[in-house]
């Protein structure tokens, strides 16, 4: 079993490191370079605040690109199209082993491209003489969880969806949704007279939904380097613990919709 | 010995509307039964069930009503039986980025029990790719191969793990005059130096006759007639192409 799934992993990050996915990363570097060197023109005192924030958002976006485009093609493309996956499911590979595979692939994928994205902003941060903190390092590590379980949504979103439109419309919407709805789920329950239609519209979502809140740390840093805040280890491997079982509940529910899933050519 | 067996098989595709699904029949009522060593082929027109049939075989898609077996068991519940399928689609595609060696590498590893070790595996994929006539172009990425080529390929992954049954879904098909007789051979060589049960599907008759102990004509979905090698041979009072029609005609 280990076998076939690492099998299938290797597959997946081979092929997809062959279709040039890691070319995003040297966009990063350059559209990283470009805000680097504009800040410092424009926001002149807050070079190094501006600098990490666009930073990090840009990581997770690229990020973001590199899994859902990769899922879109080892799910959708071959699953839903049948084109060469039928000679796999012909053989001992049972269809959730195919997804793990798939999906430690495109993980492991991921957490290079994030290596050496996170490598270049540190040579950045660097060169702009701006200052390092290794918290930075607990962000990666956060926008990497992040990705984790919205690969793991793009995943069963691939099996579910009917179009390419539909499929990367909703993870968007998934991702965004993701980052909002238990800051509005916290503003429901602090209202004093919370209606009952918002109640019914929020509070679904906000429990079925991935919880991003739990990954703050880049939100928060200006209060941890100024001491306001302090970093919780705890609540770290909270967060990982919590990326790792939601992206396992939702494979194991992609797994259930694809074994009974028809392979037709 | 039985080896395959269909049991009285019906697959109705629903295909998807605006408000309600349509209901298409893939197979209707279809039972026979193909023996350990044989070449059966399965001839029909197009879109007349046996794409359908084999999937159904392979466990790819669900019964609407009866049941395929290989070796007496479902393929689709029972990965030891699929282990024994080779398989060739009608359109076989395989990763771009990679080459044929490392296709059939990858393959190996899924079945890694079939081989003695990694160099058993190699030693294997070395063998197959020389019986495909591909051990030239073993390290060249497939998105550069012809039609023919992948054809090629297709074969050589259906037979890497030494299977029992070869199931080929029309597997002459984008191959040029030379491919097709040397495809032919090959699937002649399987079956009478190695034993293997050859199972494949045509519209084309030359094939079917060439090659086939015995055949299946399938015709509007339903299995018309099963005929025996001797039913078309020289000396019978009727060609295959004479049952064929035969069968085509009643249907419309």
């Amino acid at each position: 079993m280990i076998r076939r799934i690492f099998a299938v992993a290797h597959l997946t990050t081979l092929e997809e490191a062959r279709s040039k996915v890691f070319n995003a990363t040297f966009l990063f570097a350059g559209v990283t370079l470009y805000f680097g060197l504009v800040l410092t023109n424009l926001a002149q005192g807050f070079e190094d605040h501006f600098f990490r924030d666009i930073a990090f958002a840009l990581l997770e976006l690229f990020g973001l690109a590199i899994g859902l485009g990769s899922a879109y093609r080892v799910i959708r493309q071959d699953v839903k199209k049948g084109s060469g996956v039928e000679m796999l499911f012909v053989r001992p590979l049972r269809r959730w082993e195919y997804l793990a595979g798939r999906f430690f692939g495109i993980g492991a994928l991921l957490a290079v491209g994030l290596a050496v994205m996170g490598g270049t902003l540190a040579g950045l941060i660097a060169v702009k003489g701006f200052q390092w903190h290794w918290l930075y390092l607990a962000v990666f590590a956060e926008i990497y969880f992040k990705l984790l379980i919205v690969l793991a949504v793009a995943f069963l979103l691939a099996l579910a969806t009917t179009s390419q439109a539909s499929y990367f419309i909703s993870c968007l919407l998934v991702w965004a949704s993701a980052h909002v709805m238990h800051l509005l789920k916290a503003l429901l329950d602090r209202s004093a007279r919370p209606d009952v239609l918002s109640a019914i519209l929020i509070k679904p979502l906000a429990y079925l939904l991935p919880n991003f809140s739990l990954f703050s740390t880049a939100n928060h840093m200006d209060g941890i380097l100024g001491g306001a805040i302090v970093f919780s280890g705890a609540q770290f491997v909270f967060s990982a613990a919590y990326a790792l079982i939601y992206s396992i509940a939702l494979l194991a529910f992609s797994a259930y919709i694809f074994s009974r899933a028809e392979i037709l050519p | 010995m039985d080896i395959v067996r269909f049991e009285s098989l019906s697959k109705v595709y629903r295909l998807p509307g605006f408000f309600k699904s349509k209901k298409v029949s893939g197979v209707h009522d279809l039972s026979f039964s193909i023996s350990e060593g044989e070449i059966f082929g399965l001839l029909g027109l197009n879109g007349s069930g046996k794409t359908t049939s084999m999937r159904l075989l392979l466990g790819l898609i669900r019964p609407s009503q009866g049941r395929a077996l290989v070796l007496g068991q479902e393929a689709a519940f029972c990965p030891d039986v699929r282990a024994q399928i080779g398989y060739l689609p009608e359109n076989a595609s395989f990763p771009g980025a990679l080459t044929a060696r490392e296709v059939l590498r990858f393959l190996g590893r899924i079945d890694r029990s079939k081989f003695d070790g990694r160099m058993g595996l190699e030693r294997r994929i070395e063998e197959v790719l020389r019986v495909v006539g591909l051990d030239r172009a073993a390290e060249r990425k497939t998105s550069g191969y012809s039609k023919g080529m992948i054809q090629r390929l297709g074969v050589a992954q259906a037979i890497l793990h030494r299977p029992k049954v070869l199931v080929l879904d029309e597997p002459a098909s984008g191959l040029d005059p030379l491919g097709i007789v040397e495809m032919r051979g090959l699937f002649l060589k399987l079956n009478q130096d190695f034993g293997i049960t050859v199972i494949f599907s045509s519209h084309s008759i030359g094939e079917v006759e060439k090659i086939s102990h015995r055949a299946a004509i399938i015709a509007g979905n339903r299995l018309s007639r099963i005929l025996e090698r001797e039913d078309w041979q020289a000396g019978s009072p009727k060609s295959l192409e004479a049952h064929f029609l035969e069968c085509a005609q009643a249907v419309d």
